[in-house]
């Protein structure tokens, strides 16, 4: 009962949050923390619960935002569809690269996804009639839906919420159900996994093709709102961000993605005042706030959860990161 | 004799140093097989070629009339053998109860799909799947820590939880690795009801590494001693205790003519 009054006031909250802000400018940030809370769910699929580090996740991004930038310009097909089509593409990508990569253990994977990126990039940059070369492919229509246009950004904050929260949703249900244990057994312990009967390398290849979907699918939804891609929007750099999200909204915690969004993108934003001490203030506010968070805003979110229901202290610290509460 | 799982011939080198060689087992139904030998003997590695872990060199491994040499870990799994290991190797920071949900996975999929999207059937099957965990924890009398993280319970209840999880596959063939490593006398004692148990009431096949001599001669209906990743000997257990070449290996020449006096 109290959960569903806290759940009630959070979506009024979520509602009317685009409506409370009159600049353009503020409403496209909400709608950049709703892309990058996709984009820090489908790497905390692959890092937080499988426990593959990967730098290449922007790779992905890129390839459907320009799936559906190629689709929509050139073939003329509608949102949906060029959101289909992106989505299926970065599941195919990921099954081709996971493959072969995830055999690679530790750092040689998130050194062979940099490698994968740049290639990416160089693609994108290259097949020039079909990309547009460097300068990207402009003119890609909003996103409609039976008619209806998302052409300001307070219309595409909704298209964006019911989105999230569909993928959040399924995200979700699957990391507590008990195929997401089986996924934090591979990540634990993956000797271990397998004489347990758990095909490990077919359970990291799919995690990472639902991964990889999540995020060509967060890459469409950004070719539609911003009508434009060029190759140097998916650099190895935007794969590092997304990292960052995880890691400091807390890597392996449902919420993580959420947390991690709101900071990094806010902190991004206001730091731009700075000019240029923006990167170096935004370097040594990441140092410190991992240094005294190393599990993540959700990791210090558990903890108070503990101490709130000290009873329960155990089950609550069952998710990983949490160990210097003892 | 009923033999559910033969060794042929196996053989497996690591650089130069052969960890095991030329070994040959018959392993019977429902009986406790020990396998016996000095530090570096070979014995776990007989354990990770059987299950997968390494490829044997030489030799074929036979599950009744299947051969199963080249298969990989989950699939041995699958077939029906399970194994513990010797450092143990729980999942940390799952719960106990966690821990065998994820062995339960291999006998009741739930499937990836129908989790995403939550189905009646799937939440049924989820709560079936969990009852039974509940059950073999129960069994290991380590149901009222079902919640505990799994490196907070002690050293014993870790190796008991290990045994509960490899049980929870199902298997026609459980490998013990030294489960009562590190165990005081009472948890050791309560292990090997354990393992008769199981092997009664469940009519397992148990395969035994183990170093506490009063445990291997108690439970086991025969012993194979390795040495140098040679089989040295092999037999009921009071046959091997007088086996010369073993007294050898344990305790130097010297010591046959002691025993021989006694």
């Amino acid at each position: 009962m109290k959960k569903n009054i806290s759940l009630a006031i959070l979506a009024i909250v979520l509602l009317v949050l685009p409506l409370l802000f009159q600049s353009r400018y503020t409403q496209h940030i909400l709608n950049m923390i709703l892309i990058y809370v996709m984009l820090g769910i489908s790497v905390n699929l692959i890092f937080g619960y499988i426990g593959a580090l990967t730098l290449g996740q922007a790779a992905f991004f890129g390839i459907g935002a320009y799936t559906a930038a190629i689709i929509s310009t050139k073939l003329g097909l509608s949102f949906l569809p060029c959101v289909l089509c992106s989505a299926v593409m970065g599941c195919l990508a990921g099954f081709i690269i996971g493959i072969p990569t995830l055999r690679l253990k530790g750092p040689y994977f998130a050194i062979a996804t940099i490698g994968l990126n740049n290639i990416i990039c160089i693609i994108f940059l290259n097949w020039e009639h079909l990309t547009g070369g460097a300068v990207g492919i402009s003119g890609i229509p909003y996103a409609s839906i039976l008619g209806l246009q998302f052409d300001t950004e307070r219309k595409v904050y909704f298209l964006l919420l019911v989105s999230v929260f569909l993928i959040f949703l399924l995200y979700r249900n699957m990391i507590s159900s008990h195929y997401g244990k089986v996924m934090i057994a591979v990540r634990d312990n993956e000797l271990a996994a397998s004489a347990m009967g758990i095909d490990t390398a077919k359970v990291k290849v799919i995690v990472l093709a639902i991964s990889t979907t999540i995020a060509a699918i967060a890459g469409a939804y950004y070719a539609h709102i911003t009508n434009y891609v060029a190759p140097d929007a998916f650099p190895v750099m935007e794969s590092i961000t997304f990292l960052i999200i995880i890691v400091l909204g807390g890597a392996g915690f449902k919420y993580g993605p959420i947390y991690g969004a709101v900071v990094v993108v806010i902190l991004n934003e206001y730091l731009q005042y700075f000019e240029q001490f923006n990167m170096l203030i935004y370097g040594v506010l990441i140092m410190i706030l991992l240094l005294f968070l190393p599990s993540g805003i959700a990791g210090i979110v558990e903890i108070a959860k503990a101490k709130y229901y000290e009873k329960k202290k155990i089950y609550y610290l069952k998710e990983v990161g949490i160990d210097e509460m003892k | 004799m009923d033999i559910v799982l033969t060794i042929e011939d196996v053989s497996k080198n690591f650089g130069g140093i052969s960890a095991v060689k030329n070994l040959s087992i018959e392993v019977e139904k429902n009986k406790i097989l020990s396998i016996i030998g000095p530090n570096g003997a070979g014995k776990t590695t007989v354990f990770n070629l059987l299950t997968g872990f390494y490829k044997p060199d030489k030799g074929r491994f036979r599950y009744g009339e299947l051969d199963i040499t080249g298969f990989p870990p989950h699939k041995v799994a699958d077939i029906g053998i399970a194994r513990t290991f010797q450092n143990i190797k729980i999942f940390p920071w799952m719960t106990a109860l966690d821990n065998v949900l994820v062995a339960r996975q291999l006998r009741e999929r739930t499937g990836l799909f129908r989790s995403m999207f939550r189905t009646a059937g799937l939440i049924k099957k989820e709560s079936s799947s969990a009852d039974k965990a509940m059950e073999i924890l129960k069994h290991f009398h380590i149901a009222d820590k079902f919640d505990f993280q799994a490196k907070n319970l002690s050293y014993g209840d870790q190796r008991k939880l290990e045994m509960a999880r490899a049980l929870a596959t199902e298997p026609k063939i459980l490998l013990l690795d030294e489960p009562t490593a590190g165990m005081n006398s009472n948890e050791s004692e309560e292990c090997v009801r354990v393992i008769y148990n199981i092997k009664d009431k469940l009519g397992i096949t148990i395969i035994l590494i183990e170093h506490d001599m009063n445990i291997v001669m108690h439970v086991s209906d025969k012993v194979v001693v390795l040495d140098h990743g040679e089989k040295i000997a092999e037999g009921n257990p009071g046959d091997v205790q007088k086996d010369k070449a073993v007294i050898k290996a344990y305790l130097g020449e010297e010591f046959i003519a002691y025993a021989e006096n006694q």
